[in-house]
């Protein structure tokens, strides 16, 4: 079972001190954390907890006021820091809405390719692809503008190499690619659309995939497919670092290998996902404990 | 419905609590197989999900023709039938005139000023006894190159404004908003008399000030849609993944602010050869000499009580001219956009 392999586990992301103020209101106060290789880690809470706050500063894309953000090792202090960079590339998001996280005017397989077209692919930046086709994708006009924002250094992959890399990860969330990949979020439920984010997000083959509220805003059949597909990746990828943001416990308690309970900004309580169902340390952590037994 | 109606089964696993059986057997690594895909005839099987790394499958693009069924979705219906049929006379007529006209444009007959319509006259003659037909036909392609220009310069003035609009720079934003809400303010009639003074009466003076009254206005219309579409969580999405600015503006924020800016576009079109006709008549607009509608309006609307007929004819034909672009705006920004054009996504799919 992937939560309870006893493999040599490192922290690669790392978050300590953060605390974020929005005008008077402190969204986090002194918050540490961890982030382990190949773990999943589930922040739980409710709405206004922080949590969503905490995953978008540990990823880079919002600051904290104070404290600070390190991803392997590299500090991750703005755009132009190295931990930032390489969170870029090494990184996925999946977003709540999963409509409003696809381009309405993209089709699937363009989407889900996006991060590679963009030069983020991760492993992708070493593998075979770029060997194979050994030379930077110029063609078309799209390219060339692509190149005018500072996207031109790297080597591209080719229109069927993206289209390739889309198909596979579009497998692994359990969507046939021949009858998905072209076609557009209109087109999609739910359900399908969330695993076509998913599949975004796993396309550059990260070492870090944050979810922020995957699955609530989907009906409860479709959260066992995406259940299953983060299942997938964990067991494709052992390795890969999984972040899921829920405000329900009973959800993520199957996937999860530890847990960190917040509540208006603080850690109520941290542990494996044993400790914190067992042995709830505090009120709220107990309501969250119960709202999962119901 | 709340979830613990839908999930019923209380179980324990491995101390977990909650859930039923068949959400915790979904998530055990061992007992992982692919999700039924939705709509997939397969659904739930047992077989191994690829990896990431095999060797690549190209999946091939099936269909093509794109073009082909934005005009068939225009063609569809009634006001984009008479939308295209109208533009692509206006077209035909404009290039027919570089090389014919019924009659040459400096052809006079003294003998019949202000004549109705005739066999060898087809819209009459006017003070002149210059032949209003030719006159409109070669009106056409001056009214066909200024209403292309002053969009052409609207797109370019308004999109450029409406990405520094919704820039992420604060600065860049916050002024260009304030410069456009202050511009927006001066008429586009006051800026083409302004800048007549040192350029005189000219076809520029109607594209400058279209093009840069119409560019502010689109900037002002279309950045709603565009600060949606740069706050959206795809635009986040693409940055997170190492997308520079200016590839979220143009991949994303630009095409997703299309709808508004098409119609708009095809509104500046219109109004620019209602704006020609207004300048042309204060003096200020195509000069003298060179055909334009709002040239023949403006020779004979002082003549209105008495030969009424003259003025009919360009009026009739801005008027239909400016209503077909207005509807062919609302009709291209339906035919092409994927989210109201179910054959449009069909065409790729």
């Amino acid at each position: 079972m992937v939560g309870n392999m006893d493999e040599k586990r490192t922290g690669i992301l790392r978050g300590v001190g953060i605390t974020r103020s929005f005008g008077r209101h402190s969204a986090l106060a002194g918050v540490n954390v961890e982030v382990e290789a190949g773990r999943c880690l589930a922040i739980i809470g409710g709405s206004g907890s922080g949590k969503s706050t905490l995953v978008r500063i540990l990823l880079g894309l919002d600051s904290p006021t104070s404290g600070s953000v390190d991803y392997r090792g590299l500090p991750v202090s703005g755009p132009r820091s190295a931990g930032y960079r390489a969170l870029r590339r090494e990184s996925g998001l999946v977003f709540q809405n999963p409509f409003a996280s696809l381009d309405p005017r993209w089709t699937v397989g363009r989407s889900i390719a996006e991060p590679l077209a963009i030069g983020g692919g991760h492993s992708g930046d070493n593998s075979s692809d770029h060997a194979v086709s050994g030379r930077k994708n110029t063609d078309g006009w799209s390219a060339r503008l692509g190149g005018l924002f500072g996207m031109g250094g790297r080597r591209r992959l080719s229109h069927d190499r993206l289209r390739g890399r889309a198909a596979r990860a579009l497998a692994l969330t359990g969507l046939d690619p021949a009858e998905f990949l072209d076609r557009y979020p209109a087109d999609l439920s739910g359900g399908q659309a969330q695993r076509v984010a998913i599949a975004r997000a796993v396309v550059a083959e990260p070492n870090i995939i944050a979810a922020d509220e995957p699955m609530s805003a989907i009906d409860v059949a479709a959260r066992l497919q995406i259940l299953d597909a983060f299942a997938a990746i964990r067991e494709q990828r052992p390795n890969t670092a999984l972040i899921i943001v829920s405000h329900d416990l009973g959800v993520v308690q199957h996937i999860a290998d530890r847990i960190l309970v917040l509540h208006e900004g603080l850690i109520e309580q941290e542990g494996t996902v044993a400790e914190v169902l067992g042995n709830p340390t505090s009120d709220y952590t107990r309501q969250l404990v119960a709202a999962a037994q119901w | 419905m709340a979830q613990h109606d839908m999930l019923p089964a209380e179980t324990v696993h491995d101390g977990r609590l909650g859930i039923s059986d068949v959400v915790a057997g979904s998530c055990q690594a061992d007992a992982v197989g692919p999700a039924g895909a939705e709509g997939s005839p397969q659904g739930r099987d047992s077989s191994p999900r690829p990896a990431l790394h095999t060797p690549d499958e190209p999946v091939s693009l099936k269909g093509l023709g794109k073009l082909a069924v934005v005009l068939r979705s225009m063609w569809s219906q009634g006001e984009g039938r008479f939308a295209l049929v109208v533009l692509a006379c206006w077209i035909v007529v404009s290039l027919a005139s570089i090389v014919w006209t019924p009659k040459k444009l400096w052809e006079t007959d003294g003998y019949h000023v202000w004549a109705p319509p005739s066999a060898d006259h087809l819209l009459g003659t006017d003070g002149t006894g210059a032949d209003v037909f030719s006159w409109l036909m070669a009106g056409a392609r001056t009214n066909l190159l200024i209403a292309i220009l002053s969009v052409m310069l609207a797109g370019v003035v308004g999109v450029t404004l409406l990405m520094a609009m919704v820039s992420r720079s604060k600065m860049v934003s916050a002024i260009s908003v304030v410069a456009v809400d202050a511009l927006i303010s001066i008429p586009t009639v006051l800026i083409a008399l302004i800048l007549a003074v040192p350029m005189g009466a000219s076809i520029a003076v109607i594209i400058l000030a279209c093009g840069v009254g119409y560019g502010l206005n689109l900037a002002r219309i279309a950045r709603p849609q565009a600060l949606l579409a740069a706050g959206s969580d795809y635009a986040v999405s693409a940055r997170a993944s190492g997308a520079s600015g200016g590839y979220v503006l143009f991949r994303h924020v630009l095409p997703n602010s299309l709808p508004s800016i098409m119609v708009q576009l095809s509104l500046s079109a219109g109004t620019a050869i209602l704006a020609e006709s207004g300048l042309t008549y204060l003096g200020v607009g195509v000069p003298s000499g060179v055909p334009s509608w709002g040239h023949s309006l403006s020779t004979s609307v002082k003549l209105i009580d008495v030969y009424p007929l003259t003025v009919v004819w360009p009026g009739l034909t801005v008027t239909v001219v400016v209503v077909a672009l207005n509807l062919f705006g609302d009709v291209l920004r339906q035919a092409i956009d994927p989210i109201v054009n179910t054959a449009l996504r069909k065409v790729a799919a």
